[in-house]
């Protein structure tokens, strides 16, 4: 019979690591890092993206008390990433230290170069280009942690309700009405840029 | 004017989506699990749990026949005193025109 390699039960592993051998989360820690990397990523600014997935898996290892082996481990990592993330920006906004960059023509002809595509590539094509990361940072900038949060999960990342509620802890029915609330939001942000003249959004 | 209609919305909304998700990869720091793993080991879990439950038995335990006493006296007060605010004290007296000219000779 050859020789499989060993890869221990993740249930196993949290037992070990609560009956105190830390060196155990290790295997965690590299099966999942990958993982949190990505979504940390996606949520935070580059500079902060190692700190806060270290962050991530200091909070995963401190609530292991908690972790019920019925739900996957995977699930429950991602769930701590996006709060911690939320974490982030709330003390971000807190600390006023979240970048309020101001906008220019650029991005208004941007804007209206975006409205007058013809096809799905073109629009693709023009979300590659540097304004729009710059526009798209504008508009975040201008929410809450939880709108932005929000805004990030289910209109840029494309989850459902019910998945964006599980990530935050939130019910579904707290979903649907800030995402409703964070919609209007930006759609009145981008009407503004729009149908008045830029004179410096941002500043 | 130009106006901002909902399907200018969801094509802006598909743009800034495509900036969303192109964000560039992290590249992966060859040192950053070894800092994790240093920063996980000098953070004693057990002694976390321990501290935790150590503190909420002394706490809840201790201040438990404090909490009584002052649920008792808390509970005689209520039956033994009416409890009237000072405002509707000085609500009735200034409605009652009797009382009213008894306060009136005092202040004058």
């Amino acid at each position: 019979m050859p020789n499989e390699p060993f890869t221990p039960n993740e249930n196993e592993i949290v037992e070990r690591v609560l009956t105190g051998d830390a060196n155990a989360f290790e295997y965690l820690v590299t099966c999942y890092k990958s993982h949190v990397l990505k979504i940390v990523n996606r949520h935070v600014h580059q500079n902060d993206v190692a700190e806060t997935a270290q962050d991530v898996f200091v909070r995963a290892y401190l609530s292991l008390p908690t972790y019920k082996g019925k739900s996957d481990f995977k699930g429950w990592v991602s769930s701590i990433a996006v709060r911690t993330c939320q974490d982030y920006w709330r003390k971000a906004y807190r600390s006023r230290e979240v970048p309020m960059s101001s906008l220019n023509e650029k991005h208004q002809d941007w804007l209206e170069q975006v409205l007058t595509a013809e096809s799905e590539e073109d629009l693709d094509k023009k979300g590659a280009q540097k304004e729009a990361r710059e526009l798209l940072d504008w508009v975040l900038a201008k929410l809450s942690a939880e709108d932005r949060m929000i805004v990030e999960l289910v209109y840029l990342e494309g989850l459902s309700g019910k998945e964006a509620a599980e990530l935050l802890g939130w019910s579904i029915a707290n979903v649907k009405v800030r995402s409703l609330r964070a919609r209007r939001k930006i759609k009145k942000l981008l009407r503004k840029i729009v149908e008045e003249p830029v004179r410096g959004y941002g500043l | 004017m130009k106006t901002f209609t909902n399907e200018d919305f969801d094509r802006a909304g598909k743009a800034l989506a495509a900036a969303y998700n192109g964000k560039d990869a992290i590249e992966e720091d060859k040192l950053w699990q070894a800092r994790l793993m240093k920063r996980i080991r000098s953070t004693d879990l057990l002694s976390q749990q321990l501290r935790f439950f150590d503190l909420f038995q002394a706490l809840v335990w201790r201040l438990s026949p404090a909490a009584f006493v002052l649920m008792c006296l808390l509970a005689v007060l209520i039956s033994r005193f009416d409890f009237v605010s000072g405002y509707e004290v000085s609500k009735i007296l200034a409605e009652d025109p009797a009382n009213f000219g008894l306060l009136s000779i005092y202040a004058g």
